[in-house]
């Protein structure tokens, strides 16, 4: 299995005609993609997950910091796969091509190209369509041919740049069942960037969240919303009381508006420990509740309370 | 690195390449012909002066294009990312796709050559052994394009880089004449200035033998060698660069 180590990376581009001018995107970050787990990096556009997974694959290379693949800094390529954001596939080629092509880099024989290109191809419904030019091919099809061209050599660890983008809502089905399944079988580590939160709470078990050049929470899901006490909001709607200022008085007012003729009045926000105390209140000055509501928080609220920082 | 070399090529087969070379053929058959019934004896010259002229430009056209194309846009489409992570060295790619666009360059030279060849022939015939070594130092002279080229988008972008790579190509051209006329009547410092930009700058008039296939002129002694040798360790020097600047490149 292989375990890639992350240590005090920090890279920035240089800006203006000479580049003297220096824009930091990652500083002094450190983690550890651990083994055979799904962890998502999710981050604002600009927050430096594409230059990160670069980093990784050392298609680009850092200012400063190590990255240790096994303990060593020998990039362990062998095992390790990489499925850019959107590539462009040689368009000229057949599917199978394309795919024989990728395997034969990867030094796998003829029967074993065509075996796994047809598994994984019969997973993502593609099999059909190998024999065709890539050309004709929708942007769907090709982002699945290009899944398909990541898993062929089984590698320990994948990492994919917005796997899902170009998808339809079957695709990204059948695409996600396929992470899951490899991550499940074939106990490969994956390391997967994307914007829609729900494919993190579907498929990761780790997320690791970039925002403003620096690694802002890194854990799993469940960690995250324990760390998050105000996991949930809520209100509590009242029916007509006479002493309503006093209850002013003890706790806020949101709003107050009539429904039905009759004051409503509206108390809130309460985390889940205040709504308690609340309603315990009313309990006893035998306050007629008209509803409790409750907002979830989602997923996006944990990652970006403030909105994330935009460059 | 063969891998790379076959689906290059699969994909410039497909991309139907070889019909622009055989548009080419019929092209320079047509205007030779046409040019050698207009002249009087010296059909044979004319077919060859238009066939090589043709000839030498396409190459050279070629070569900056595919130059040019190679690395950047397979960058740009982010395909080079996949393809490198499955190498051994970033090298294994750069060299893959050279030698596909060589062997790509190659064939146009036997096809058009092999053109030229016969309608020179029909119009009287020629100096065989000239007219190979003519086409040659073509190739040479459109290799050492296609490596600079490269090289040249390595630092530049592909319009500044395809800017660049015609002027080296002209300038390569008009350099020897330059230095001859400047060692006349220039000063010491000129020609020394001259001199120090040609250490550095391909000298495109060692592999121009056009003229000795025309009129059949005896080679000077040790030219060809010297023009050869000169290619050679030209294209070297050019292929080094190219792979060193590759390796460290980031690719983003």
């Amino acid at each position: 299995m292989l375990e890639v180590m992350v240590e005090n990376l920090t890279k920035s581009y240089g800006r203006g005609l000479f580049e003297r001018e220096k824009k930091i995107v990652l500083k002094d970050i450190s983690f550890v993609l651990k083994k055979e787990k799904i962890t998502a990096l999710v981050g604002v556009n600009g927050a430096g997950k594409t230059t990160l997974i670069k980093l990784i694959m050392k298609i680009i290379f850092s200012d400063e910091g190590k990255i240790f693949y096994n303990g060593l800094q020998e990039a362990a390529f062998k095992e390790m796969s990489f499925l850019p954001e959107r590539p462009y596939l040689y368009m000229h080629l057949k599917g199978r091509e394309f795919l024989e092509f990728m395997g034969k880099l990867s030094f796998l024989d003829d029967l074993t190209i065509k075996e796994r290109s047809l598994e994984l191809a019969k997973k993502l419904h593609l099999e059909k369509a190998l024999e065709n030019l890539i050309k004709s091919y929708s942007k769907g099809m090709q982002q699945r041919l290009a899944i398909i061209s990541t898993f062929l050599a089984r590698p320990k660890m994948v990492i994919l740049d917005e796997p899902f983008s170009g998808l339809d809502p079957f695709g990204r089905k059948i695409v996600k069942d396929l992470l899951r399944e490899i991550s499940e079988k074939e106990r490969t580590t994956l390391f997967f960037t994307t914007h829609q939160l729900s494919d993190v709470e579907e498929l990761a078990q780790e997320v690791l969240l970039l925002d403003g050049q620096k690694i802002k929470f890194h854990g799993g899901l469940q960690d995250l919303k324990k760390r998050n006490k105000k996991e949930s909001i809520f209100h509590v709607l009242l029916e007509e009381y006479e002493d309503i200022e006093i209850l002013h008085h003890l706790f806020s007012v949101s709003s107050l508006f009539s429904a039905e003729g009759d004051f409503n009045y509206l108390f809130g926000p309460f985390t889940s420990l205040e709504k308690d105390f609340f309603l315990a209140f009313l309990y006893r000055e035998k306050i007629k509740i008209r509803e409790v509501r409750e907002e979830k928080k989602t997923l996006e609220d944990l990652l970006y309370p403030e909105g994330g920082e935009r460059r | 690195m063969k891998s790379i070399v076959y689906y290059t090529l699969l994909e410039l087969h497909r991309e139907r390449v070889y019909l622009f070379t055989f548009l080419m053929g019929f092209f320079i058959a047509l205007v030779s012909l046409l040019g050698s019934s207009l002249s009087y004896q010296v059909g044979q010259m004319v077919t060859l002066d238009i066939g090589l002229g043709v000839l030498t430009l396409l190459m050279v056209g070629q070569a900056i294009y595919f130059g040019v194309t190679m690395v950047g846009e397979d960058l740009a489409y982010k395909t080079l990312y996949m393809v490198l992570q499955r190498v051994k060295k970033r090298r294994d790619y750069l060299l893959g796709k050279t030698i596909a666009l060589l062997l790509l360059l190659f064939f146009n030279l036997l096809v058009l050559g092999l053109v030229i060849y016969f309608l020179a022939s029909y119009e009287g015939g020629m100096k065989i052994d000239l007219y190979l070594f003519s086409l040659m130092g073509i190739f040479f002279e459109s290799t050492i394009i296609l490596f600079a080229s490269v090289n040249l988008t390595l630092y530049f972008s592909r319009t500044i880089s395809l800017m660049i790579a015609i002027c080296i190509y002209f300038i390569g051209h008009s350099l020897h004449s330059a230095l001859e006329i400047i060692e006349k009547k220039g000063s010491f410092l000129e020609v020394f200035f001259l001199k120090g930009v040609f250490f550095v700058w391909p000298d495109f008039h060692l592999f121009n033998l056009k003229q000795y296939v025309l009129y059949e002129q005896f080679l000077p002694e040790n030219f060809l060698s010297r023009a050869f040798a000169y290619g050679l360790c030209y294209c070297f020097f050019l292929l080094c660069l190219m792979v060193i600047r590759f390796e460290k490149k980031q690719l983003d």
